[in-house]
């Protein structure tokens, strides 16, 4: 028995009110704490909830307020669905995102395992360095990199967006992959070689089938970041299409708001449904 | 040792160097070419100057900072300054809200298992995953004197007329950025407080202390690493917002980010923006310092 069992057991029976005759203070206190902290949790999650539901609510309706009530609707979806420009945005934005996760996971990788695996002269300056791009305000990031390919003479556009979403995709990959790494059992990887397995045979087999969860989840968050950036493509996006920079220009200027709701209303259903497959799946706070 | 052992000793250093290098030389030239270079030249061009043709003049000059600092009627009465101050004030609310909202559910979390912890933990992820463009549009029509929030209390014969507090501005952006950020908060502290061994808690209780006495001297010391990186991860965002007060602010002021971004897209100033960009600059290199001298980065998975 562990400690910390040993003095469970021990306060429980102490506690234990036929034992010492009446209910201590302290446990009317931890019970109301505990319906306390209940309570602020549910009213939190409605609070986190308030806003999509009423998206969702709304795609439905005639007009954009609740009051008056003017009647249900698909007409809303229908203005999303003839909507060329933002479905193409969409798409474009997905296409970058796709482009920008990947380059991020070819780069990130081999450097998760770099400062995981080996000892080098810099190295603690680069584990440093690796959180930088998650913690640099967007617009940072925005206006240095069109300093940067103005300077170069890079045009604005695809290829500029991909590497400002790669290198900020960066730490999606590279965080999770040494963490991984860092509780990784090494006998394993002695065990397959002792086995006659050979280097690239123990890190097929052996290795990336374990840190591949990680590296997925990471190209996961990657991706959404990439799919949700606004403020880069701003900057370094130029006349390049992007779902973020389209929807901006239709709040801003009150244009095609109705196709907003139901936009908003799908990716908010896509992101739950995929979010309850995943947290059935494993544990995704691994990852996070 | 023979000479061909040497040679056999250099080679397989020079191989394993090598293999080093091109395990890692992408992604440190990423970030080199992308995040440092592009931050030194922001430096430099802070220093620099605009000629007519919208071209950086390689001059040093600290004009771009004079015309941040010293407006018409005397120093610091710029609107940059007063969108900076404004700026930090607003975001030291959201992490403080964050911080007190986020703090009672990580504990909760850590405290539950099976089907409520994965319950919860989905309601909590669900905002989180969702575009933060449209978490920020979401309150885009709950706010406002036509707000589903101010119209459905003037549906209800408590008010007559449309709240000032639910009207855009600068109660509506605290709100949504604390809506926005506050699982980046509750995920760190959960992480932290998950780390805490239980025991700990239960053997100070046994030895007298109450609740209060558990949180102040036992929770909160030992998930103060999370607090920190939850703070610095709400606060250095919130401050370089732009989306948020484009939205909801509904020009009753304007945060750094949007006098920035507005000098670069109206005037192509782009030293002058460098120069407020030092102002965002700062705050995350000291962010930086903050977690890097708090946080292993095993951690941060």
């Amino acid at each position: 028995m562990s400690d910390s069992e040993k003095y469970s057991r021990l306060s429980r029976l102490v506690g234990e009110p036929g034992i010492t005759g009446a209910v201590s203070v302290d446990r009317v206190v931890s019970a109301v704490a505990s319906y306390g902290m209940w309570a602020l949790t549910l009213g939190i999650i409605a609070f986190l909830w308030l806003p999509l539901s009423q998206i969702v609510v709304l795609s439905f309706t005639e007009n954009s307020v609740l009051f008056p009530f003017e009647g249900v609707t698909l007409g809303n979806y229908v203005s999303l669905f003839t909507n060329e420009g933002l479905l193409a945005a969409a798409r474009q934005s997905a296409f970058v995102a796709t482009v920008s996760a990947g380059v991020a996971t070819l780069i990130g990788v081999p450097l998760g395992f770099a400062i995981a695996r080996h000892s080098f002269r810099g190295r603690s300056v680069l584990r440093g360095l690796v959180i930088l791009p998650l913690l640099m305000p967007g617009i940072i990031m925005g206006i240095s990199l069109l300093i940067l390919f103005r300077v170069v003479g890079l045009p604005a556009g695809f290829l500029g967006t991909v590497l400002a979403h790669s290198v900020y995709g960066l730490p999606f990959i590279v965080l999770p992959v040494v963490a991984r790494l860092a509780v990784f059992d090494r006998n394993l990887e002695e065990g397959a070689r002792d086995l006659g397995a050979n280097g690239r045979g123990v890190l097929k087999d052996v290795t990336l089938p374990i840190i591949s969860p990680a590296i997925a989840a990471g190209f996961v968050f990657a991706w959404l970041r990439s799919f949700e950036d606004f403020i880069r493509v701003f900057f370094v996006g130029g006349t390049m299409d992007a779902l973020t920079k389209e929807m901006y220009g239709m709040v801003v200027y009150s244009q095609g708001t109705e196709a907003m709701d139901p936009m908003a209303t799908i990716i908010v259903l896509v992101v739950s449904a995929a979010l309850a497959v995943a947290i059935n799946l494993r544990d995704i706070l691994e990852y996070v | 040792m023979s000479a061909i052992h040497k040679l056999g000793d250099a080679f397989e250093r020079r191989g394993k160097r090598a293999k080093l290098a091109l395990m890692a030389g992408p992604g440190v030239g990423w970030l080199l070419t992308l995040i440092l270079v592009p931050m030194a030249f922001l430096v430099t061009v802070s220093f620099a100057e605009i000629n007519s043709s919208y071209d950086v003049v390689w001059s040093f000059s600290v004009s771009n900072y004079r015309e941040l600092f010293v407006g018409e009627s005397g120093l610091l009465q710029t609107p940059f300054i007063d969108s900076f101050l404004l700026s930090l004030r607003i975001a030291a609310a959201t992490t403080f809200l964050t911080v007190v909202l986020a703090y009672p559910v990580a504990y909760l979390l850590t405290r539950l298992s099976g089907r409520r912890f994965k319950l919860v933990l989905f309601a909590v992820l669900v905002p989180f995953f969702t575009i933060f463009i449209v978490r920020i549009y979401s309150w885009l029509s709950l706010f406002g004197s036509q707000g589903l929030l101010n119209s459905a209390l003037l549906a209800t014969p408590l008010v007559s007329e449309p709240l000032g507090i639910f009207e855009y501005g600068i109660v509506a952006v605290i709100i949504s950025l604390t809506h926005a950020f506050f699982p980046y908060m509750l995920l760190t502290l959960y992480s932290s407080l998950e780390g805490i061994d239980y025991g700990v808690i239960e053997a100070s209780r046994d030895l007298g202390a109450s609740r209060l006495e558990i949180a102040k001297d036992v929770v909160i010391p030992l998930s103060a690493q999370g607090l920190i990186t939850g703070c610095v991860f709400v606060f250095v965002p919130a401050l370089g917002t732009f989306i948020t007060p484009q939205f909801l602010a509904r020009g009753k002021f304007t945060m750094i980010a949007e006098v920035l971004t507005a000098r670069i897209n109206e005037l192509y100033a782009i030293n002058y923006g460098a120069a407020g960009s030092l102002f965002l600059i700062i705050p995350t290199v000291i962010a930086f310092a903050i977690v890097m001298r708090t946080t292993s980065l095993e951690a941060m998975g």
